[in-house]
């Protein structure tokens, strides 16, 4: 591998980390439950990243995981074996998609249900007015 | 700065720092910048359309392979995420679901981007049909295809309107009546082998039992065995719980918008 590819890595795997402290930073601090599903969507797209990073290889010429002849010798095979980047990580970041796509349909659903119970989006908002609530049915 | 935020910044920078010594020194991502493949996916590649009739996938893409054939019950057991989660954001508006569509007002954006969203619209089926079908032969499958496929109705949604999905067709009733039987066929092709005393799940032929699907077309092109059946069931499942969920969406939207 030459000093190209160390380079692409590195920066590759600082903006993985880039990625993931922006996403917790959202996550933990940003009171809009719009805001957190964007975070926690960003935090998964990261994981996708890692995942493709997991898988990729440094090796020259590289391929995708695809046998080109529909009736392969054994060389055929052992030349995808040898070139092919490795299939198990994209097949996770597939089922992690699509796991990802409907969680945030459900949290978006939870929102809009949230906003018209209270009329905000915003976690802070809905726990004081939670609290006004428990205040008034005491009093 | 409040204390709340000094725990919060350091809390992030540890996590951060422990994610990059673990990936970085403890190697658990495997060797930085590996230049063989792993043992694993060495052999998945090896076996997927090999001459070992009892291993073989009938599949020359990787994916697909993996994804339906040795670890079918891991996609097995996401479909059911999948449908759960989008069962239960449907439950959560459940008064929408007696609701018509016909009734929110016809709208849609400028005569431009009606335009350009019809051809866009007919590039997006295409595309996602073709993703689907052609999954055991080339990159895509069910998920992908069917996640393209639920940008149609979305794109119908915003350059045209809710009444104009009904117009076309796509109407959520329809939506969950495609899902379901979609979802039957994926569980009658998993369950098919069990007539024929083979397995759940079995596609090719394996030890003890005589049955296998079939691994090529007439032609010889590679199907994949049950891989193509369960690409096209899952392709019309997912396009049908994603049309659901963004009709139910557009439905809100146009009931929020509705009121005084």
């Amino acid at each position: 591998m030459n000093d190209l590819g160390i380079i692409f890595w590195i920066y590759a795997w600082l903006i993985v980390l880039a990625n993931t402290g922006v996403a917790l930073y959202g996550l933990i601090t940003r009171p809009s439950l719009l805001k957190k599903i964007a975070c926690l969507t960003i935090l998964a797209d990261t994981s996708f990243i890692i995942l493709a990073l997991i898988g990729y290889r440094f090796t020259y010429p590289v391929k995708p995981y695809i046998l080109t002849t529909w009736n392969p010798s054994e060389a055929d095979i052992q030349r995808l074996v040898a070139s092919s980047v490795d299939p198990l990580p994209p097949t996770l970041t597939i089922t992690a998609v699509v796991i990802n796509l409907s969680i945030t349909i459900l949290l978006v659903f939870l929102a809009i249900r949230l906003y018209e119970i209270y009329g905000t989006n915003s976690v802070k908002k809905i726990s004081m007015l939670k609290k006004q609530e428990r205040g008034a049915g005491e009093g | 700065m409040t204390w709340a935020k000094i725990i919060t910044a350091i809390s992030i920078l540890v996590i951060l720092f422990a994610l990059a010594y673990g990936l970085f020194y403890l190697g658990i991502a495997g060797p930085p910048a590996p230049t063989s493949l792993r043992s694993l996916g060495a052999k998945y590649l090896e076996y997927m359309l090999g001459n070992n009739k009892y291993y073989t996938a009938s599949s020359p893409e990787g994916v697909t392979a993996i994804l339906w054939d040795y670890r079918g019950l891991d996609t097995l057991y996401e479909t059911m995420v999948l449908f759960a989660a989008v069962i239960a954001s449907v439950l959560i508006y459940r008064e929408y679901l007696e609701k018509r569509e016909t009734r929110t007002r016809p709208r849609g954006l400028s005569l431009i981007v009606r335009s350009v969203s019809k051809i866009i619209l007919w590039l997006t089926i295409i595309v996602s049909v073709g993703l689907g079908l052609t999954g055991q032969l080339t990159p895509g499958g069910g998920f992908v295809g069917g996640a393209a496929f639920a940008v149609v109705p979305v794109l119908v949604l915003l350059a045209y309107s809710v009444a104009y999905n009904v117009k076309l067709g796509i109407t959520k009733n329809r939506a969950l009546l495609q899902r379901t039987i979609a979802l039957l066929c994926l569980s009658a092709i998993i369950l098919i082998p069990l007539l024929f005393s083979g397995y759940v799940f079995q596609n090719q032929l394996k030890p003890g039992t005589s049955f296998c699907y079939p691994g090529r077309f007439l032609d010889g092109t590679p199907l994949g065995g049950n891989l193509f059946f369960l690409n096209t069931a899952e392709l019309f499942a997912v396009a049908g719980a994603f049309t659901l969920a963004f009709i139910l969406l557009g439905l809100i939207a146009g009931a929020r918008e509705e009121a005084p």
